[in-house]
């Protein structure tokens, strides 16, 4: 790499030296050139401004949390409408410092697309515009500047009362829409009252209490149905066979305490008297009299089971059928009988009032939530027709203000001054600009040459590419004669950079001289 | 007369005679043609060659100012660097011959290209060394340079050898003004001379010249390879081609090609000439 860069730099050398004159010739026209440039370059004056522009738009603060503003203003845009108007070009080219400058229609059209080239609008910051203007003439430029911004900002507080008036117009219109709407909403509710009389607040819960209340109702008939039911089925117990037995077994039982009485009066005789004494045989007597009833009883009991088992029906005992109980027990029987009918039939009764009931419960719910929607509509458009009304009254207000010319949305932040140095390329640069340029362009030739240039310039080419053995590299061979003219080839040579040298040192001091 | 004592005695001085024994290896055509047909010539010119050397008729010599005019290079020259170059280039050449005398072609790659002057220096530096003479014959008939560059007018020239009969070797055969340097010129300028290069006429002339002195060199100064037929045919008669690559003139391509006409036994090297110098000290010398 850096060998390569040796070989390139000793090649450069060599034939820099060799194509001297050419390259000296090209180094004096691009210096020269570039001074004449320089010297008839027009000087430019830039003035500017600063403006400050309220970025905020006047909807956005009265409309806040209602609506959005869709798109933020693009103030550089909006300057460079205002400033490019036809309107401000002409009130420009009326200044006296421009109506020398055109005779023809034509030439002030041309004149105006010139100034437009002059102008230069840019944001920066939040809300920063540097407006610059651009002149041969400084105090023009100034002057022209100040014009420009003037309309600019009377433009600007023009469109800004335009902006409020339209502002407040719209919330206006916004407000008459909400009343209509609003009127449109009560009218609504007005006519479902009419359409639906007997629905009004609270009647739900009188339709609740009294499905509950019949649901009492009914749960206390079912309770009595089963009451009734379990009494009835007793009843008939009573009536049948199995009370007879309790009867019997009851005769029985008299039996037994016949005979256990009997017996202890033997007892108590035996210890008096012998078995032989006449009261005791006759004791004995009569219990056995009565043992022998028991026994029939029993069998008479067994009998009456066995058949009435047989024949599956309730025996009576006639003599029962006759006694006072019984005939009690089987009036007291149909009488539950027929309160259980009763109270089957008041449950029916009481479900179908139930039914009635849940029917009108879902009618008044469909009605309420119909009522509850048109109240609700209205409550909203009535929030925001309020707001809207305040806003209204507020839009007003800045409405005033703006026309009173107390907002203002423009303000000069940095006012234009006389510019006093030249912007842009000054005699200076081209000084300097001059001979590294042409130094430049005489070495980047060079460079390209040998870069580019596929003539074989090095035995390194020859030896690497072609693989073929140098056998001696020969510098060209010079005469005395040769010498000389080669000596008075760089005096001469010399002597033209001597002269450019002084040609640039006499402009620029000349140049300096009249500038100052 | 008194230059040839002068000359004599020098050699007296110095004991440089010494008899080069010549080997017989074949190697080049050249030599090949002088060991299939020795000649009366041969027999009868087979003297001392140093003797020779030194009883050379050498006419007027130029001196060292008129040489660097003429941009021939000689010993006592201030441009070393070429001078030494033109040396290493010498001992290289009688490196690869290992020591035999030869003949040696140089010609161009590039068209416009004059081998002339390098020819002639090349020559010269053979001739720096005592022990050896060298000959340098322009055989770029379209474009002869010999006359001008050693600023000489001549009479006859190579072509007239051929031609004419009655013109002999020695006729054509000139002192250079260059110690123990010889020139023969192109003679008449001639379009083409393919048919003389491939005469036997030519073969016996390049005998003829190798063999009368074992120390002698001849340098062969022909035209630009690529345009020119003679050239090519020429190489056969040589026993090495020096390409000669002038600085900045030809690609690699245009090389490549001259390289491919010339035998490559045969060809000894590049030569990169031409090279433009940095100003020297001498050029900020006032006197």
């Amino acid at each position: 790499m850096n060998q390569e860069f040796d070989e390139i730099f000793s090649l450069v050398l060599k034939e820099s030296y060799a194509r001297r004159n050419l390259l000296v010739a090209i180094f004096v026209i691009i210096c020269l050139t570039v001074l004449a440039i320089g010297s008839v370059w027009p000087k430019k004056y830039t003035a500017s401004v600063v403006i400050e522009v309220d970025t905020s738009n006047i909807l956005q603060p009265l409309m806040q949390g209602r609506a959005e503003t869709t798109k933020p203003i693009d103030h550089v845009a909006n300057a460079r409408e205002i400033v490019f108007s036809d309107e401000n070009l002409d009130n420009i080219l009326q200044q006296e410092l421009w109506i020398e400058e055109f005779t023809t229609e034509k030439d002030a059209a041309r004149l105006k697309e010139k100034i437009k080239e002059k102008v230069s609008i840019n944001r920066f910051g939040q809300n920063l515009l540097r407006m610059e203007f651009q002149d041969k003439d400084a105090l023009r430029a100034y002057e022209t500047l100040n014009i420009m911004v003037d309309f600019f900002i009377a433009r600007g507080e023009q469109t800004k009362i335009n902006e409020s008036q339209s502002a407040f117009d719209f919330i206006n219109k916004q407000v008459e829409d909400y009343l209509q709407k609003l009127i449109e909403v009560e009218d609504g509710i007005k006519e479902f009252r009419s359409d639906n009389p007997d629905v009004r607040p609270g009647l739900i819960t009188e339709v609740s209490n009294k499905i509950s209340k019949l649901k009492d109702q009914i749960e206390t008939t079912e309770l009595e149905i089963r009451e009734e039911r379990i009494k009835h089925e007793s009843l008939k117990k009573q009536l049948s066979g199995e009370a007879l037995i309790a009867i019997s077994q009851t005769k029985e039982g008299q039996y037994l305490s016949k005979i256990a009485e009997l017996q202890n009066e033997v007892d108590t005789l035996k210890l008096d008297y012998t078995d032989t004494y006449p009261d005791i045989i006759r004791l004995n007597s009569q219990i056995a009299e009565l043992k022998d009833e028991l026994k029939n009883e029993i069998e008479r009991r067994k009998a009456v089971i066995s058949s009435s088992k047989k024949s599956g029906e309730v025996y009576i005992d006639e003599s029962m059928k006759i006694s006072p109980l019984y005939q009690e027990l089987r009036s007291s029987l149909s009488a539950t009988e027929t309160k259980i009918v009763t109270l089957k039939t008041r449950r029916a009764e009481l479900n179908k009032m139930l039914e009635n009931e849940y029917a009108r419960a879902a009618q008044i719910h469909k009605a309420e939530a119909h009522l509850s929607d048109l109240t609700r509509n209205y409550q909203v458009n009535q929030d925001i027709y309020q707001d809207l009304l305040k806003r209204r009254e507020n839009a007003r207000v800045s409405k005033t203000l703006d026309q009173e010319n107390q907002g203002l949305t423009f303000k000069i932040q940095e006012p234009a001054k006389v510019p006093l140095i030249p912007t842009g390329l000054r005699f200076l640069h081209f000084i300097v600009i001059g001979p590294v340029l042409a130094l430049g362009v005489a070495v980047g030739l060079i460079y390209m040459l040998v870069q580019f240039d596929p003539r074989v310039r090095s035995t390194k080419t020859i030896i690497s590419e072609l693989n073929l053995p140098v056998l001696a590299e020969i510098t060209q061979i010079k005469n005395q004669a040769e010498i000389i003219s080669e000596k008075k080839n760089i005096i001469m040579l010399s002597g033209v950079l001597v002269i450019t040298c002084a040609i640039y040192v006499y402009v620029g001091v000349v140049k300096y001289l009249g500038a100052l | 007369m008194s230059k040839i004592e002068d000359a004599l005695n020098k050699v007296k001085r110095t004991g440089q005679l010494q008899v080069v024994s010549r080997n017989n290896k074949a190697t080049s055509n050249a030599r090949d043609l002088i060991r299939r047909s020795p000649t009366d010539i041969e027999l009868k010119n087979k003297t001392s060659s140093s003797k020779q050397i030194a009883l050379m008729e050498e006419g007027d010599i130029y001196t060292a100012d008129e040489l660097d005019r003429l941009k021939i290079i000689h010993p006592d020259s201030d441009n070393l660097s070429v001078i030494n170059r033109y040396r290493e280039l010498r001992t290289q050449l009688i490196h690869k011959s290992n020591g035999e005398n030869f003949v040696v072609m140089v010609t161009s790659c590039e068209s416009a290209a004059d081998t002339g002057l390098s020819t002639i220096n090349l020559a010269s530096a053979f001739a720096f060394d005592e022990s050896k003479t060298s000959l340098a014959i322009d055989c770029n008939l379209r474009n002869p340079s010999f006359s001008r560059i050693i600023n000489k007018d001549f009479e006859n020239g190579i072509t007239d050898y051929f031609e004419k009969d009655d013109v002999s070797t020695d006729d054509i055969m000139y002192s250079s003004g260059i110690k123990r340097l010889r020139v023969i010129p192109s003679g008449v300028k001639k379009e083409s001379a393919s048919e003389y290069f491939t005469s036997m006429k030519m073969r016996s002339l390049m005998r003829e010249l190798l063999q009368r002195y074992s120390d002698r060199y001849v340098f062969l100064n022909a035209a630009p390879i690529l345009d020119s037929a003679d050239t090519k045919i020429l190489v056969d008669s040589c026993d090495y081609v020096i390409l000669d690559v002038p600085y900045g003139k030809v690609t690699t391509k245009r090389i490549k090609e001259a390289v491919n006409a010339i035998d490559a036994n045969k060809l000894a090297g590049i030569v990169f000439s031409d090279v433009p110098p940095l100003p020297t000290r001498k050029l900020f010398k006032f006197k």
